[in-house]
């Protein structure tokens, strides 16, 4: 056997512009996402203010908006299709640039490395490149809002003919091709990070870190990181179709005899359906892509604070594989309504129920997991706690959607809108939250706030409901999506009222975010020191400096000799013993 | 000692409180729930949606119950004690306590689609006896619902996209050809007897549309380049709202179309002697 | 089996072992083979949906196109003469072989562009019909994806008179896979474009 070594030395740290622009360093990097997202969930934040103002108060006028945006608020009102921009980047941006790059790309950078033990990622040089595609797709994102005819209007699901024909929505101008170009370019970058993770986290775990040792936020990210990587090229070759239907004058998705802006246009023979075949395709996967990690983090983060292992730690690992291969196969319950052939409804609908099932084991271990725990009610806990709730409320609310029948009476109803919001909205965000309080101290050496965490968690569990437990009966009550106004229909009075209760929390929301951005600064300058493992944690990351020096180590990578949920063993020392005790000095359990 | 005694005590208290709030959840969604109704049923298959939906509600809406009652429990529970009393269950128990919530989901979201969806479904998309229906077109476009009915004849005129002209030929329907005669022609307004099947072609001339009849539970998007058939029976007389569910443009939220269901012997009356033609001229 | 227990006894080390380095790109190599064929799989089951409208219409191939499949094969070939070349540390065999391969690729390429331009002079362009858009994008998108493999190919051709054989090695081994995967998806582009 050859041990000849090759001396392939990770990259060195050098320069501030080595160190802190161009790093190839994966904390830095994991960071520069999370920071990037802070920035994209402002804007992304600040949209969705907009569109709660016009839908309680629809005949206000809003002077100070005016001048931010002349067009789109023309004397002060809103004009309708300005609110379907704001709808569209609302969605997009939330989905890709702001859960995505916090979660997936942030954590996911952050701790893989930390918690196998590695020095870095398998390609730090393709880690960085994929962080900076992201930088121009941003500013393409933001800087469709100031292009003629303002930013894409046709939904994050983006359907033709709407974004396809030019003159169907104003923001199907130069917005809808800006869009396009930013998602290719999300979708490069996405998919190196996701080769990145699965070469990882398969060649570069330590010694002794089996994959039955890897904690659950590496499980996540790996199972997430795959599903990316087979159902992204879809959104790839649905976006490259539909470029050239728009520019150059194909018919992929635009069927012969579309009457647009009192014209017949040219194109022959396309199928308006295929586009959401594929964007579907990408879109279901997409969701677990998000949910996961969040799931992941949470399930590492609880048994720090209850004292002992999570439950059913093989259970889960299993639920989440089945999790992800159905999620493959599902994504027609998206389409129940839209004219596909009845029959696959049928299929669609019994496939997505199945989902009902690994999700249930899951959401009965996270409850199972505090059983018989001493639960110590930290921030990051409050939040993971949090996620618990959300995750229940957000599945029990898919039952209904995913079964076609009740589907065609709330089918892109405010139903849907609840729903997803609990769970690529809440159980991300709260999970994002929970992951932040957490690993802060590992990332900048200080410690947040508990004090100003306590209260922003409170503010935010409290809004959270108000905002999106009532959308669901919103959906029931008929209320359609994506609405300028609901003044139009009687049938729609009911729903006027309620609106108000979800605006108000909404600000509550943004009141409650404010508290933790400034958290999040002043505990970057002023937060109480951190040691190595403030938490009193088992996984490795914690046997690394706070925060940890390029390459993660000084001296030996540690090596592993446990699972990473060795809480309260009997005949140890503490209640906690770190993945690096050897077995001589307390009992392996697995 | 002390000191572990205090931050116990201080923890319980934000135990108690998370675990009141947990218990407070579905009390909130009950209080939503009785001050939301659905619009009433007005089609026959409408009921059968309708059951559908309370199931899901009542055996879901037990299930979010009794989780957060268990969820706040353990929270007010646990955040009481100082060290851990139940470490790790064997994989056994582990594998025998996920059956619990694996069972539960097969009764509730499997068994909700086999036992009640399916006949629904089937109800709404199976093919029934074509005689003795009343066929309609309904042609959505930005932003606006188009009605016409084949006339006496049954039979509609030809249409093609190049022959639209705005507003005396809106549909693009041939003068030429016999059959458009006596096609009748509503706007968005859409007539429909009561208890006797509808058929209705639903067509888009620009962009994805979606018909929604919130009293009939009927939503069906309508396609360019596709006939989608939609069936229903209405149940009730009166007049409804005909709204748009999918995003087609900026004027999406006011795309709105009305339903008059009538008797039968006037909506045979009113569609044999109405002056409502397609082409008034001829 | 014994190579993936040295890589899992030594990792996360400043260095890496040659296995461990050869484990790495391989595994990223197919991860990436997956997307991309995920990609074309994509195109695939819309080709077949858009096939079925009426206005479907057959372009055919001008003749060169099958001249382009020859030299891909040949090109492909090569490579393999030269992976046995390298095999049996024969220097000669393995450059000349190397070189001959980059040639051909770029004889590739270049025989595509002639085929577009053919095809463009007989009036059929992108979108003329849906069979000629599928054509150009899903040509487009395949010699996109080859030239990143001549560029590689190249770069690993004149490193091959500089830099060390061991590293060498597996620099070649990650290309030469992506090389033979381009050829075979050419093949399955033709016979989705022209058979299926």
């Amino acid at each position: 056997m050859a041990t000849a070594h090759v001396l392939e030395h990770t990259h060195t740290a050098g320069s501030f512009l080595g160190r802190y622009i161009f790093s190839q360093d994966h904390k830095v990097i994991g960071i520069q996402y999370f920071l990037t997202a802070m920035v994209m969930a402002l804007v992304a934040g600040f949209l969705a203010i907009m569109m709660r103002l016009q839908l309680a108060f629809p005949n206000e006028t809003w002077p100070l908006l005016e001048k931010l945006f002349p067009l789109g608020m023309e004397g002060g009102v809103m004009k309708p299709e300005f609110y379907l921009s704001l709808v569209t980047m609302h969605g997009t941006l939330m989905v890709f640039f702001v859960i995505s790059f916090a979660l997936v790309s942030g954590f996911g950078n952050f701790l893989i490395p930390l918690q196998i033990g590695a020095r870095d990622m398998a390609y730090p040089f393709l880690n960085m490149l994929s962080y900076w595609t992201i930088v121009p797709a941003c500013l393409l994102m933001i800087a469709s809002f100031f292009v003629e005819g303002g930013a894409a209007a046709a939904g994050w699901t983006a359907y033709p003919p709407l974004s396809a024909v030019q003159n169907a929505v104003p923001g199907s101008g130069w917005g809808q091709t800006l869009w396009l170009l930013a998602m290719a370019l999300f979708i490069v970058s996405f998919t190196m990070g996701g080769l990145n993770y699965v070469a990882t986290i398969l060649t570069h775990r330590t010694q002794g870190m089996s994959m039955m040792r890897l904690p659950l936020t590496i499980w996540t990210m790996f199972i997430a990181a795959i599903l990316a990587l087979l159902a992204f090229p879809a959104l790839t070759a649905a976006a490259i179709m539909l470029l050239f239907d728009r520019h150059f004058g194909t018919s992929f998705f635009l069927p012969s005899g579309l009457y647009i802006g009192e014209q017949v246009l040219p194109h022959q023979g396309g199928t308006p359906l295929l586009w959401q075949h594929l964007f579907w395709f990408l879109g279901h996967p997409e969701v677990y892509v998000l949910l996961l990690p969040a799931l992941g983090l949470t399930l590492d983060i609880i048994p720090a604070f209850t004292r002992k292992p999570v439950f059913g730690y093989r259970v889960t690992v299993t639920s989440l594989l089945v999790i992800a291969v159905l999620s493959l196969i599902v994504w027609g319950h998206h389409m129940f309504v839209s004219g596909m052939n009845p029959y696959l409804g049928e299929f669609f609908s019994i496939g997505t129920l199945l989902i009902t099932l690994p999700s249930a084991a899951i959401g009965l271990n996270l409850i199972a997991s505090l059983w018989g725990g001493s639960v110590r009610l930290t921030t990051p806990m409050l939040f993971a706690l949090g996620v618990i709730a959300l995750f229940g409320t957000g599945g029990l609310g898919g039952i209904f959607l995913g079964n076609a029948v009740s589907d065609v009476y709330l089918h892109d109803s405010y139903f849907v809108v609840g729903h997803f919001h609990f769970m690529i909205g809440g159980v991300t965000l709260f999970g994002i939250f929970a992951g932040t309080y957490y690993w802060f101290p590992k990332m900048f050496g200080r410690m947040m706030s508990e004090r100003l965490g306590k209260i922003h968690f409170w503010l935010s569990l409290a809004s959270f409901y108000g905002m999106f437990l009532g959308m669901h009966f919103l959906g029931l009550a008929g209320a359609p999506r994506r609405y300028y106004s609901f003044t139009q229909f009687s049938f729609l009075e009911p729903v006027v009222s309620l609106q108000l209760i979800v605006t108000i929390s909404s600000f509550v929301f943004a009141a409650a975010q404010v508290i933790f951005l400034l958290n999040f600064f002043y505990s970057l300058k002023k937060g109480s020191k951190a040691d190595k493992n403030p938490w009193n944690a088992t996984t490795l990351e914690w046997t690394a400096d706070s925060p940890p020096p390029h390459g993660n180590w000084n001296g030996e990578v540690p090596r592993v000799y446990r699972w990473p949920y060795e809480y309260s063993l009997p005949d140890a020392p503490q209640d906690f013993t770190p993945q690096t005790t050897p077995p001589a000095e307390a009992k392996v359990t697995m | 000692m002390e000191e572990a005694q205090r931050t116990v005590g201080r923890q319980s208290v934000t135990g108690m409180l998370l675990a009141l709030v947990m218990a407070a959840v579905p009390l909130v969604a009950i209080l939503y729930a009785t001050h939301t109704r659905l619009p009433f049923v007005a089609s026959q298959h409408g009921s059968g949606i309708d059951s559908m939906i309370n199931y899901t509600l009542i055996t879901v809406g037990v299930v979010f119950i009794v989780a957060h009652l268990i969820f706040a429990y353990f929270i007010w529970r646990f955040s009481r004690q100082d060290r851990v009393t139940s470490r790790l269950a064997s994989t056994k128990a582990e594998w025998r306590w996920t059956l619990i919530p694996v069972i539960v989901m097969i009764l509730i979201a499997e068994g909700g689609v086999l036992v009640i969806g399916m006949p629904v479904w089937r109800e709404l998309y199976g093919t029934a006896e074509s005689d003795n229906v009343v066929t309609v077109e309904v042609t959505a476009e930005q932003f606006a619902w188009n009605v016409r009915y084949p006339g006496k004849d049954g039979i509609f005129g030809q249409t093609a996209p190049a022959r639209i002209e705005l507003p005396v030929n809106p549909l693009g329907v041939d003068p030429t050809d016999p059959n458009a005669n006596d096609d009748l022609y509503l706007g968005p307004e859409l007539k429909l007897p009561v208890n006797k099947p509808a058929r209705i072609l639903l067509r888009s001339k620009d962009v994805l549309h979606s018909f929604f009849l919130p009293h009939q539970r009927i939503k069906q998007d309508a396609v360019p380049g596709m006939v989608i058939e939609v069936r229903f029976v209405p149940t009730e007389i009166g007049e409804f709202e005909i709204a748009c569910t999918e995003l087609c443009g900026l004027g999406h939220y006011k795309m709105r179309g009305v339903l008059t269901v009538m008797p039968q012997e006037e909506f045979h009356r009113w569609y044999t002697e109405s002056t409502d033609l397609y082409f008034p001229g001829e | 089996m014994n190579q993936h227990s040295a890589v899992r006894r030594d990792l996360g080390g400043l260095e890496f072992s040659r296995e461990q380095a050869a484990f790495r790109s391989t595994i990223g190599i197919w991860m990436f083979l997956t997307t991309v064929t995920m990609l074309f799989a994509a195109f695939t089951s819309s080709y077949i949906i858009r096939r079925a409208s009426a206005d479907w219409q057959e372009i055919v191939p001008p003749p060169i196109l099958w001249l382009n499949t020859l030299v891909l094969i040949g090109s492909s070939s090569s490579l393999v003469l030269a992976q046995r070349g390298l095999r049996r540390s024969h220097a000669v065999s393995f450059r000349t072989y190397l070189v001959l391969s980059c040639l051909l690729g770029i004889g590739f390429l270049i025989g595509q562009i002639v085929c577009w331009v053919q095809l463009s002079r007989q009036g059929i362009f992108l979108p003329t019909n849906p069979h000629s858009s599928f054509f150009y994008i899903l040509t487009g998108l395949h010699g996109l994806h080859l030239l990143g493999g001549v560029m590689a190919l190249v770069y690993g051709t004149m490193k091959t008179w500089s830099a060390d054989s061991v590293r060498m090695d597996h620099l070649f081994r990650v290309s030469s896979i992506y090389w033979h995967f381009m050829a075979g998806l050419w093949l399955y582009i033709l016979f989705v474009l022209f058979v299926l």
